[in-house]
């Protein structure tokens, strides 16, 4: 997905009429996606969900590349926090059966700082949904329409010069 | 209202479908070019796979027709074989492990000759192990034999010193002798020092204290004694070294004494004749040629067995690294394991073998046992062990072969040599490798044996009436300085026939010179065996003592109850 086709698919999905939950569950699991490293099979899997997943992918791209910066930054309490689930004794069976599976140790959740970042992406899951789609519904309410006549979002909605540099770009990629 | 897109899902199970298909269509020819491309790099030579089949869902590979060609015989084949199946571990493979639990090879051949050339276009360079033996056993020796119609009985030969390569090699060993004489001069009195150390040491240990003080005390005189022990070990150890060095030297010198006569006969017009030059003219290219082939396979197996070095990481800038907890993993696999494999196949002379192969693996701590091959048969045995569990590992091969045909040999060269109409030979040999030292002896009877002579007319009739020789190779030492000797009445039987044609005033010639050459040998060679001796006395005695005085005091350097404390 090229910038434009991101930001038009972004102002698509704060001025369509679309149930605002897709735009929400992306923008939530583009926050976990963005916080784990991405040197692994997990964020693979991410990648796999966004494809099969009903969700708005410009809205999970965006979030993705906000909350990467974050993730860096969550990078030493995600490692405690991984480091602590990993340790604990209850939990001990579950990992050695999961590092015992085929293909799963590829995900590398036996790494303290990728388990801590999934955890922290998972907590913040709901969260960042309800919230996401709260502030999706309150944008529509309050700025749709008046958001409609800025140029820049009349542009990117549906200008026809846009509209072929979309299909062209699509076309030759 | 459904999170799902049924349309992405199908359409990745199109591209499944797509994988499969490439899979199905290619991954047999990659693997059977990787498999060629990878056997011709540790060949050297044209490596030929008739067929490949894999199956993924199966897991397992099957190969039809692979022959391995012989980079120094390239008209033969050094191993061949029908057909091999190999059912690998689905379980591993997806933890990215080989594991072949089970196997089966056969139809294998070994020498089989080939329609076409098994050389490549590019040449491979021969390992510095295979030099070693091509230029030790495979280099042609004159013998002089050229020069056996110019024999004249009254050719006067002296000897020059100068010029005498045995002489000089003695020389040289005896300056090396002395320098590490003048090198060890100061040594006792350094000794003596340590002594009045150790002493001093002993005494304050001895002096009363409290147990804490006593503790201490025994700590400090065992870090000293340890650093004294060290010294003197690391001396020992040099001066073996050098003493090594120089009893080598020696031993090079008298191998040098025969090459000596040969040259002084040869410069006088008078053929050396010489036993040992004779048999390796014979016997040493196609000696050589396959022994070098065998070393070269037993040092290339034993290297791809051992476990490789943990290699540093490269300097990547890791910014989010953490820390990767390890669980107890019920099956943990090397990268590669080939548990076990049954081998069926025939000799040269058509007998059938059986055998198995086990344990061949990447991690052989891990996998805690040795590589194994044993193969069987009414007239044939052998057994391979590459243990590479600890480091440096060792491989042994002792083999044991009644029979073998040795029609179509070629012995010798166009100067001098034959070809073996018929005849069979009994082959026993044992080679070892530890670490990176060889030894081994390989013994060869032939008998029964029917020779079409070529080169040397004189030659011809010894040649055409000898019915068996024995020969014995024996290797020891390390690589590129290894020492291989053939020995063999092949050679005796020659010479002595060849010199009773040359009349026998030849033989009281190089009599006397042989008689000469020992006095000014056996003068040169007693002094280095004095200087050698004095060294051992007077260098070599006083460390033995001096290390043993260490290695006491360092035991009762230690209060009763606190050995356990400070063990080595």
């Amino acid at each position: 997905m090229n910038p434009l086709s991101l930001l038009k698919s972004i102002v698509a999905a704060l001025q369509g009429e679309d149930d605002p939950a897709y735009a929400a569950a992306g923008f939530a699991l583009g926050a976990a996606w963005g916080l784990v490293p991405k040197d692994n099979l997990c964020s693979v899997l991410f990648v796999l969900a966004f494809f099969f997943l009903r969700i708005d992918k410009g809205m999970a791209l965006a979030s993705a590349a906000l909350f990467t910066p974050l993730g860096f930054l969550l990078d030493g309490p995600a490692h405690s926090l991984g480091g602590a689930l990993l340790s604990c004794g209850a939990l001990h069976p579950l990992w050695t059966w999961l590092y015992n599976l085929p293909v799963l140790p590829l995900t590398r959740f036996n790494n303290t700082v990728v388990l801590g970042n999934l955890a922290i992406g998972a907590l913040l899951f709901v969260p960042l949904f309800v919230l996401s789609k709260r502030g999706i519904l309150r944008y529509r309410a309050a700025w749709r329409a008046r958001a409609a006549q800025w140029r820049v979002v009349k542009a990117l909605s549906g200008l026809r010069i846009v509209s072929l540099y979309l299909e062209w770009t699509r076309g030759g990629s | 209202m459904s999170f799902l897109r049924k349309g992405n899902i199908l359409a990745l199970v199109g591209g499944a479908v797509l994988v499969w298909l490439a899979a199905a269509l290619f991954l047999d020819p990659w693997l059977r070019r990787a498999l060629v491309r990878y056997g011709q790099a540790a060949a050297g030579a044209k490596v030929e796979v008739g067929a490949l089949r894999s199956s993924l869902f199966r897991g397992s590979l099957s190969l039809s027709g692979v022959a391995v060609a012989d980079k120094n015989e390239p008209m033969k084949n050094i191993v061949e074989f029908d057909a091999a199946v190999l059912r690998v571990s689905r379980r591993a493979a997806l933890r990215g492990r080989i594991v072949v639990s089970e196997a089966s090879l056969n139809g294998l051949r070994f020498g089989t000759p080939r329609k076409t050339s098994g050389a490549l276009p590019r040449s491979f360079e021969p390992t510095g192990l295979e030099r070693a033996v091509l230029s030790r056993l495979g280099s042609a020796q004159d013998a002089g034999i050229s020069k056996l119609s110019e024999a004249k009985s009254n050719a006067v030969v002296e000897l020059d010193a100068a010029k005498l390569s045995c002489l000089k090699r003695l020389d040289e060993a005896k300056a090396d002798a002395d320098a590490v004489t003048q090198r060890y001069k100061d040594k006792p009195a350094e000794y003596k020092a340590m002594e009045a150390e150790l002493r001093k040491a002993v005494e304050e240990l001895r002096a009363g204290g409290d147990a804490l003080r006593k503790a201490q005390a025994a700590a400090a005189a065992q870090r000293k004694l340890k650093a004294m022990l060290s010294k003197v070990e690391a001396d020992k150890k040099e001066l073996n070294a050098d003493l090594e060095r120089i009893r080598s030297a020696a031993k090079a010198a008298e191998a040098l004494k025969g090459e000596d006569l040969d040259a002084v006969l040869a410069a006088a017009g008078l053929p050396s004749l010489d036993s040992a030059s004779l048999a390796k003219r014979l016997l040493g290219p196609v000696l050589a040629k396959r022994f070098s082939t065998a070393l070269y396979w037993m040092d290339w197996t034993r290297k791809r067995l051992a476990k490789k070095p943990a290699q540093a990481e490269a300097p990547t800038r890791q910014r989010r690294k953490g820390v990767d907890v390890e669980f107890p993993l019920k099956h943990p696999y090397p990268v590669f394991l080939l548990e076990q494999a049954s081998v069926s196949g025939f000799l040269e002379g058509g007998a059938a073998f059986e055998g198995r192969l086990s344990g061949v693996t990447s991690d052989a701590p891990m996998y805690g046992k040795p590589a194994r091959l044993e193969l069987e048969a009414s007239s044939f045995r052998t057994l391979a062990v590459f243990d590479q569990v600890r480091s440096p590992g060792s491989a042994a091969v002792e083999f044991e072969a009644d029979g073998l045909p040795l029609a179509g040999v070629e012995l010798g060269d166009g100067g001098l040599g034959a070809v073996v109409a018929e005849g069979r030979a009994k082959a026993r040999g044992e080679i070892r490798l530890s670490g990176e030292r060889w030894d081994g002896e390989l013994r060869l009877d032939a008998e029964g044996l029917e020779l079409q002579p070529r080169g040397l007319d004189a030659a011809a009739p010894v040649l055409r009436g000898l019915k068996r020789f024995q020969a014995r190779i024996r290797l020891s030492g390390q690589g590129d300085s290894m020492d291989l000797s053939l020995e063999s009445d092949i050679g005796k039987a020659l010479a002595a026939a060849l010199l009773k044609q040359a009349s026998g005033a030849l033989a009281d010639q190089r009599k006397a010179l042989e008689e000469k050459l020992a006095v000014l040998y056996d003068a040169k060679s007693s002094a280095l065996r004095e200087r050698l001796g004095g060294l051992e006395s007077s260098a070599l005695g006083p460390m033995l003592k001096q290390e043993k005085a260490v290695q006491e005091a360092l035991r009762s350097a230690m209060p009763k109850g606190f050995d356990k404390l400070f063990r080595r």
